[in-house]
């Protein structure tokens, strides 16, 4: 049996990132993501303004509505506009259909590009510690979170599935501005600019863990999160950069690593996906395992409180149907309070470039 | 406390069957844009390998057995969305 040598591991997982990562599909997987996003295009440029008309026509200002979510409700509930009922049926077949289309479009590459993936799992610098042995936390259990049916684990390659089809042809196309560009963006956003030892909370399927690897190429970088499936994910992306990542499944709240151990604490879009205490359970994990001086930087969905009344029901809306079962209790966390509650200090919540979204809150520990 | 953990399904119609008819006509439309793409898909390799196919589509002239048959498969194809629409239940076809 022939050993590979160090040069021919380093080619063989280049071979298989250029092949596993972004990958080639077929053509029925292709349009399948090019109606997808073309649906949403279309919703936006033609149904949009015919139903900003229908609302403007039937009276529906901020300033007429109610002050409360339920009176908002009801007074949209009486608008009689085609143009949003058609809206409502076209969100509706997007969340029930856009799993199972990635899904098919995996399966009709799956047997060409599967050799790659398994090189990319059995690259050494990235080390996986799974513990799925644990009982996950009620909060996680059986939630169908963005309505993928089963969940983030509900098959073994659907980290694959939703890090390199879903986020990178769907979501990358449906919101311009790009989503990788903003984690590079929110990686920046820290009070310093230089850390050792980094830990992500959430880190999913390891794209926001490349952009902090981007932005502190130096760092030590470990990660936690809760599914199996985006973990594997991550460790191919890390895999196929050479990163030495120490991937963990453990909850974000509850992580288990000794006190006063990290520089930074970090995490993109993590916060909403979980309800209001163990946001505050997160941020006081983040205090405990953070060495005084160190810093603190969570970026996370726009806050419910900046978003006009209209735009805070589409918003509610959205999540509501969404697969957002904790949408509402955490966007109405003010990020700062939760932040000073846990100890840190300096603390500033704002939306990322004057925008609404993502939403940063960043703090420092004590000296 | 934390909310439900499943997603209510939005309704944009208020009747069930409307609702399904609607959804279908979207599945129905995808399933004819990944058809065209395939279509324009060939149509372009066919003609990158120096096999023009497009006019000759455009211009061909079925002859009447051909004819005949595309009038029994369109029946068909027209026949089965007809039977679903009706609430009849599709059969196994002879095998």
């Amino acid at each position: 049996m022939t050993r590979l040598g160090a040069d021919d591991r380093a080619d063989d997982l280049q071979w298989a990132a250029n092949r596993a990562i972004n990958p080639r599909l077929a053509q029925r997987g292709r349009a399948s993501f090019d109606f997808l996003a073309g649906l949403r295009a279309a919703m936006n440029t033609t149904l949009k303004p015919i139903i900003d008309d229908d609302l403007a026509a039937a009276g529906i200002t901020d300033d007429a509505l109610p002050d409360d979510d339920h009176g908002v409700a009801a007074a949209l509930s009486r608008v009689n506009s085609d143009a949003l009922r058609v809206s409502h049926l076209c969100k509706e077949w997007h969340r029930n259909n856009h799993g199972p289309l990635a899904a098919e479009a995996f399966l009709e590459v799956q047997d060409e590009i599967e050799p790659a993936i398994a090189a990319l799992n059995q690259g050494s610098s990235v080390t996986l510690h799974l513990e799925d042995h644990q009982k996950a936390p009620d909060y996680w259990e059986g939630v169908e979170y963005h309505r993928t049916t089963g969940g983030w684990d509900a098959f073994p390659l659907a980290g694959f599935v939703h890090g390199e089809l879903v986020h990178k042809l769907m979501v990358e196309r449906i919101f311009p501005g790009g989503i990788f560009k903003q984690r590079l963006a929110a990686a920046r956003e820290t009070l310093g600019n230089n850390y050792g030892r980094i830990l992500e909370m959430g880190c999913s399927t390891g794209h926001f863990t490349s952009a902090l690897t981007d932005v502190y190429p130096d760092a030590e970088i470990t990660g936690v999160d809760l599914s199996r499936a985006g973990l594997e994910h991550a460790r191919r992306i890390g895999n196929a950069r050479g990163a030495r990542w120490q991937l963990y499944q453990r909850p974000a709240e509850d992580t288990g690593f000794e006190a006063e151990s990290f520089d930074l604490v970090a995490s993109y879009i993590l916060l909403h996906e979980l309800p209001a205490d163990i946001v505050q359970a997160v941020f006081d994990e983040a205090f405990r395992v953070l060495r005084p001086g160190g810093d603190v930087m969570m970026s996370d969905v726009t806050r419910l409180d900046v978003l006009g009344k209209l735009q805070r029901w589409r918003t509610l809306e959205d999540a509501k149907h969404g697969g957002e079962p904790h949408w509402l209790e955490s966007a109405a966390l003010d990020l700062k309070e939760v932040a000073e509650r846990a100890g840190f200090e300096l603390v500033e919540s704002y939306g990322l470039g004057g925008g609404p979204y993502p939403w940063i809150v960043r703090g420092r520990k004590p000296s | 406390m934390t909310a439900g953990k499943r997603s209510t399904t939005n309704m944009a119609y208020n009747d069930h069957k409307v609702e399904n008819v609607a959804q279908a006509v979207l599945t129905l439309s995808y399933e004819v844009w990944a058809l065209r793409d395939r279509v324009n898909t060939l149509e372009e390799v066919l003609k990158e390998k120096g096999v023009p196919v497009t006019e000759a589509i455009d211009q061909r002239v079925l002859t009447d057995e051909q004819q005949a048959r595309r009038d029994e498969e369109v029946k068909a194809f027209a026949g089965r969305i007809i039977a679903a629409l009706s609430g009849i239940p599709p059969e196994n076809p002879d095998v």
